[in-house]
């Protein structure tokens, strides 16, 4: 794992995840123009069944790392101007959850109720990205638990997934472009991202100006 | 053949088990290293296609455990989005690379690669 604090390493490592994923929806389309192929014989090339939602879904997969791309990018560059609402982390937490579900399971420990003013939408789509960071960079059990608290006046929110004495391995070759979409984000509200793994365990953390 | 596809990304597991059956394979899917283990110490595949990231760790662990005993060699095809050169310690081990994106003919060639 790069210092937190070397931008140009978390860069070169964004750009190696985002050729990394773009990749997979491309062998997805391969493989459904390849099954249409198959279908159509000599006739024009055809989708039929389910081979159009299939393309559709892969395409998605592109259409979701373009935006994020895009979306850190202006971000970088300050073209986007966050709109900056009071809301409660619970409920960001709640909506992230909710857009990773395909993909994991979000365990929220008890905590005191935290507010803050922060980029309601943007925020919620972060964090389901950093759910699916940490179930991805753990042990992909698709279990993942949040715990919230209050340091500094900070809000923090940890991120964790695995199982004791996993094997190490590189955190950053793991989490996916969508953590450095995410990270970028919190950066620009003001907060910091981090993530270690230690006896096997993978935690995101967090924090959030309050 | 009787293929075991490891691959963690779903689309691209029910994609290429669609693929390979419809050229007249026998294909069975699993997501992480352990199920990959667990399977082929019960069952004689011909043929493993690998992905290098699964949901519990590098596939290399499954290509390890077969030069280390642990379960029958079988042919490896591994296949990753990083960039992989031919010195490369993964491609040396594995029978036949494969980067994705990949089409029909590519992977037919590294299947054909294999069971030469």
């Amino acid at each position: 794992m790069p210092d937190t604090t070397d931008e140009d390493q978390f860069r070169r490592e964004a750009v190696g995840a985002f050729a990394h994923e773009l990749r997979t929806p491309l062998t997805s389309i391969h493989m459904v123009l390849e099954l249409a192929r198959m279908q159509s014989g000599d006739d024009e090339l055809c989708l039929k069944g389910d081979l159009p939602d299939l393309l559709k879904a892969s395409v998605a997969g592109l259409e979701q790392l373009a935006r994020e791309i895009q979306d850190l990018s202006r971000l970088e560059r300050g073209l986007i101007t966050l709109q900056a609402i009071p809301c409660s982390l619970g409920e960001l937490l709640s909506e992230g959850a909710a857009a990773a579900a395909n993909d994991a399971t979000l365990t929220v420990a008890p905590h005191e109720p935290i507010s803050g003013t922060w980029d309601h939408r943007r925020l919620a789509e972060a964090f389901a990205s950093l759910i699916r960071a940490t179930n991805r960079a753990g042990d992909g059990s698709g279990e993942v638990t949040a715990r919230l608290g209050i340091r500094d006046r900070m809000a923090i929110v940890s991120f964790e997934n695995g199982t004791p004495g996993r094997e190490p391995r590189p955190i950053t070759s793991d989490l996916g472009f969508g953590f450095f979409a995410a990270r970028a984000l919190v950066i620009a509200q003001g907060g910091t991202v981090t993530c270690e793994r230690s006896e096997g365990f993978l935690q995101i953390t967090l924090s959030l100006p309050l | 053949m009787h293929i075991l596809v490891a691959e963690d990304e779903a689309m691209v597991s029910h994609l290429l088990n669609r693929v390979l059956s419809a050229a007249g394979h026998t294909v069975t899917n699993v997501g992480s290293c352990r199920e990959a283990l667990e399977l082929l110490k019960a069952t004689g595949y011909d043929l493993v296609l690998l992905d290098l990231h699964l949901r519990d760790g590098n596939g290399m662990r499954v290509i390890e455990a077969m030069a280390e005993g642990v379960v029958a060699h079988r042919p490896v095809v591994l296949m990753t989005g990083d960039f992989v050169d031919a010195d490369d310690p993964r491609a040396i081990r594995a029978n036949a690379i494969l980067q994705k994106p990949f089409d029909l003919t590519q992977l037919e060639q590294a299947i054909e690669r294999c069971s030469a």
